[in-house]
């Protein structure tokens, strides 16, 4: 049981560094601040494909919303995502629309009682407890009823039945209780008190589906089955098995960069006819790889990282020169030596190369700040960047180690360009290349630097995947990459004992990607919460 | 504001919709036009010592980079030598050049975050503060309430947001709250010039009475909400209350419309974020911004040409690296190539000065009441310098700057940026404003010798 005793836990010791948990000794529950969510725009429109069933109306509603502000590389900041009033025109526009077109034919299947309705008011009752209650993921207070029936009348008054209705679903879907998660205090609660059952089975549905619970979970919830680290444990197996569960890949995705790609722009005097869709492409790419290993596979991290294979359709086959594909379906395909793993594929490598070459430097500084959870500096202010005339009858890593040799500038580069220049025989376009675009020839051994873990020589690109997935820094910097995605927020030294809970879950089980989840879902910050006066 | 009520009222009276809503009678008020500002970016510097061949008051002679603007050199106020002054933000709420440059309109601190800063191992987030587009919109809004939108907010490229492409803030003071720009041209027309297209009055009648009855809700859902959560939670929820009024108050606009105000044609849909349309989007937004003020919908408008760092290759005048790259370099061959990219987008933002001189109003233009500012976050790219700054005042304004002049204000008394963010005020018609933003920036009152 994780019931508060009533009583507040003792104060923390002296507070952890973000990185150095393991050795904390945990024992009452130090949950750290959790600010009120607002729907993501990905979750936004999952919620509004799991209320219609109808996933093309959702991705378009959602793809009209204006692009919240990213941090930490995730859209999700449960700080910054408010309501502008861009934002909030968007809303509503978009809940209109969706209420005419799920209104437009047959009521019957969304609201039954509508078809031939004896009392229209009774009808609207039974509705806005159904449909608003899904939309609040919680049982509505008398007043919220009374509200709704009230805009309802107005609406039937002026109009007609249909319009009412209408008018229920519109308002429902840019309601602020819609498009928040208010986890709302009571003066009796202690400092630290656990997350109410609808609250958590909202914090349960809307990570592991980035949507509402189901009918299943706000049942449990009512009937006092959300109560314990084994109930939230239970339902959190059972979600792992709903095909829902594979929104998860927008975890991957956005820890990648793939929803990044709106400007993959590529000089196609140098990369001739490579397919239009490509970003697309890889997008796929790696999301068909992720799911079968995280759930139809071993789940193991080292297998994201080291896996031999790939999938393909064939005009991606194609492109990356490898052959086994033929038609439109993607299927699992054997690598080339010189290749492994998801951080190799044409997505994850090339999302930051430039449009006529790759881009050494941010290779690098993507492993460093998505791989190994390291803040690297950007350039200095104010001081003189000149690099001198590039030479054209050297190769970009022989250009950048003449830049290292200006001190102000050595510092940094000296953990970006070595072992970005690993991957080097990888082009801008994902494909496999021993020459650069100037066709000078490459090499692709180097040394990892600058970790605590897998410093050294390697070989070429695929032993430094090798030795990244047996890193124990990689293993954390994974699981506080998930940690970032779940709270919406930065670490902080008062989260130690619920990152540590989770990492040894994940370590326990061979890293694999779903203990970890598992180990999420049952530590202290997602069970708890620091209310109010302790925020 | 008792109006509004009324409004309600008339809403809820049940038959007839009377929507002869007394509120909107001042925009007719089309005699005396109303002033409006724009501020229009451009990334990464330019090269300073290239700007002018001859700096002299009205004989000044424009290096060729600045060469577009020579067509407009009586309509314009050249200031050069402004300084951010940045260095005088506290210790540890300063963002890098690019960073704290690109939100050079909010001089204010930077809270924290996570974004890098450059040449220090430590994080940054957002400024604290309200930008000027922001803030002055604000300020039109208290003395003009008929204006529906507070101000816009525009940029060419990128579907996604962060620290180096949002320049505009909300604010309070003390929070940070960047604002997503509007980014797709048809989307945005569609957004405030949706009611310009229904001949139906019926529907829209319709429309208003659902809309109005879900704002009653939802205000009153946020109302009960906003006591109940943290302090932190409580902003945001004002912000959005406060956003539900500005929704509230674009519901019923455009209904009496002023002369000039009509629908535009914006061709047919294309991806915005196709960089290789970068020009079209940009006069896409121009032609909408002239007529947003055309139909007085707002007063202030921040339109970007990109994100501040921007590593747009300029294909189109044969450039193959990115803008931003080429900036880190010193040597003349690159320095060509950034007078080149910067006399391009100078080209194309003298495009939004045509755009308003298109519009009549009160037997003259849009432009004869326009404020259009020209600027960057830095003021040269390879040494990320902040404080030589240029900026260009562009207007057909004839009765508040003196125009068709250069002043080098390096050396003058008053020469930072956010004595020029004062001058715009003033410019506004907002002449108690002796400061904007965080203290030590500013000089106190607006630039000496503009009028």
């Amino acid at each position: 049981m994780f019931q508060p005793t009533g009583e507040d836990p003792a104060p923390p010791g002296p507070p952890p560094t973000a990185g150095d948990f393991e050795a904390l000794e945990c024992e009452a529950p130090t949950p750290g601040i959790a600010p009120m969510r607002r729907l993501s725009h990905v979750e936004y429109r999952y919620v509004i494909e799991d209320l219609f069933g109808d996933p093309t109306l959702a991705a378009s509603a959602a793809a009209n919303l204006v692009a919240d502000p990213i941090s930490l590389g995730f859209s999700n900041s449960a700080t910054l995502l408010d309501v502008k009033p861009v934002l909030a025109q968007q809303y509503m526009e978009a809940a209109e629309t969706i209420a005419e077109t799920v209104t437009a034919s047959d009521l019957s299947n969304l609201i039954p009682c509508a078809a031939a309705p004896t009392d229209e008011e009774a009808c609207a009752t039974s509705f806005i407890r159904s449909f608003v209650t899904r939309a609040y993921r919680r049982p509505l207070e008398q007043t919220e009823v009374d509200a709704y029936l009230s805009g309802f009348r107005t609406l039937r008054d002026a109009y007609d039945f249909k319009t009412g209705l209408q008018w229920i679903i519109s308002t429902a879907l840019q309601a602020p209780q819609f498009l928040y998660r208010p986890e709302i205090d009571q003066p009796s609660d202690p400092a630290v008190r656990a997350v109410r059952p609808y609250e958590l089975a909202s914090r349960l549905s809307f990570f592991l589906w980035h949507s509402l619970p189901d009918e299943a979970l706000l049942t449990a919830a009512a009937e006092n089955r959300l109560n314990t680290r084994e109930d939230v444990e239970r339902e959190a197996k059972r979600m792992l098995t709903d095909p829902r569960a594979q929104r998860l890949l927008n975890f991957f995705d956005e820890w990648l960069d793939l929803d990044k790609f709106g400007s993959y722009t590529r000089d196609p005097e140098i990369y001739a006819s490579i397919p239009e869709d490509l970003p697309a492409l890889f997008r796929q790419e790696t999301d068909t790889f992720v799911k079968s290993v995280v759930f139809d596979g071993d789940g193991r991290l080292e297998t994201l990282l080291t896996a031999d294979y790939t999938y393909a359709n064939d005009r991606l086959a194609a492109h990356y020169g490898l052959s086994g594909a033929t038609s439109n379906e993607w299927i699992k395909i054997a690598l080339p030596p010189g290749r492994r793993g998801l951080w190799m594929q044409g997505g994850p490598l090339t999302a930051h190369d430039k449009a006529t070459r790759t881009s050494i430097v941010k290779r690098g500084l993507r492993l460093r700040t998505a791989l190994l959870c390291q803040n690297i500096p950007a350039p200095p202010n104010n001081v003189n960047l000149n690099l001198g005339p590039v030479d054209q009858t050297a190769t970009q890593s022989e250009r950048l180690a003449q830049h290292r040799t200006n001190p102000s500038c050595a510092g940094c580069h000296s953990l970006l360009d070595p072992v970005g220049q690993i991957f080097e025989n990888v082009d801008a376009v994902g494909r496999l290349r021993t020459e650069d675009e100037a066709g000078h020839l490459l090499s692709f051994a180097g040394e990892l630097t600058g970790t605590t873990d897998a410093n050294g020589p390697v070989s070429g690109p695929e032993e430094l995947m090798l030795k990244l997935a047996q890193s124990d820094q990689v293993h954390k910097c994974f699981a506080t990459q998930m940690f970032r995605y779940v709270a919406g927020r930065e670490e902080t030294p008062v989260d130690g004992c619920s990152r540590k809970q989770a990492f040894e879950r994940f370590k326990g089980a061979g890293f694999d990607v779903r203990e970890l989840v598992l180990g999420v879902v049952t530590s202290d910050d997602f069970l708890f919460r620091a209310t109010e006066a302790a925020q | 504001m008792s109006l509004r009520i009324s409004r309600r009222n008339v809403l809820r009276g049940a038959a007839g919709f009377t929507l002869a809503l007394p509120w909107l009678e001042s925009f007719a008020q089309a005699a005396t036009p109303p002033r409006r500002i724009v501020f229009c970016f451009t990334a990464n510097g330019d090269q300073i010592s290239r700007r002018m061949i001859k700096k002299s008051e009205t004989g000044f002679v424009f290096d060729d980079m600045l060469s577009p603007f020579e067509p407009w050199r009586d309509e314009l106020l050249v200031l050069d030598g402004l300084n951010k002054f940045h260095n005088k933000l506290p210790e540890g709420q300063q963002a890098d050049a690019h960073e704290q440059g690109g939100s050079a309109l909010a001089p204010w601190p930077s809270g924290s975050g996570s974004f890098p800063i450059g040449g220090t191992d430590e994080t940054i987030g957002y400024v604290m503060g309200p930008s000027a587009d922001h803030a002055i919109g604000e300020r039109v809004q208290a003395e003009n309430p008929s204006v529906p939108y507070r101000h816009l907010v525009y940029r060419v490229g990128d579907n996604f947001n962060n620290i180096w492409n949002q320049h505009s803030h909300a604010g309070p003071v003390g929070t940070q709250a960047p604002i997503p720009p509007e980014t797709s041209p048809f989307k945005a027309y569609q957004r405030i010039f949706g009611n310009l297209n229904t001949g139906q009055q019926d529907l829209l009648k319709k429309k208003l009475l659902m809309r109005q009855t879900s704002l009653d809700l939802m205000k009153d859902e946020l109302s009960a909400l906003k006591s109940r959560v943290s302090a932190a939670d409580r902003l945001r929820l004002e912000q959005h209350e406060e956003s539900l009024r500005e929704v509230e108050r674009g519901l019923t606009s455009l209904q009496n419309t002023l002369p000039a105000c009509a629908p535009l044609d914006l061709g047919s849909s294309f991806n915005v974020y196709d960089s290789s349309r970068y020009k079209e989007v940009g006069f896409l937004f121009f032609k909408m911004i002239a007529m947003a003020f055309a139909c007085d919908l707002t007063r202030s408008v921040q339109f970007n040409w990109s994100g501040n760092t921007s590593d747009r290759v300029y294909s189109d005048i044969g450039m193959t690296e990115g803008h931003h790259t080429i900036s880190h370099n010193s040597d003349e061959d690159s320095f060509a190539k950034i007078r080149a990219i910067k006399k391009n987008l100078f080209q194309l933002s003298t495009q939004l000065h045509t755009e308003l001189k298109a519009i009549p109003e009160a037997g003259g233009t849009v432009w004869d009441n326009t404020l259009v500012v020209h600027w960057s976050e830095l003021s040269q790219g390879d040494t990320h310098a902040r404080n030589d700054d240029l900026v260009i005042f562009a207007s057909g304004s004839k009765n508040y700057f003196r125009l068709g002049r250069y002043l080098n204000l390096k050396n003058a008394a008053k020469h930072s940026f956010s004595d020029m963010l004062v001058s715009c005020f003033h410019y506004m018609g907002f002449t108690d404003v002796t400061t904007f933003g965080y203290e030590a920036l500013a000089s106190g009152g607006p630039l000496d010798g503009l009028t």
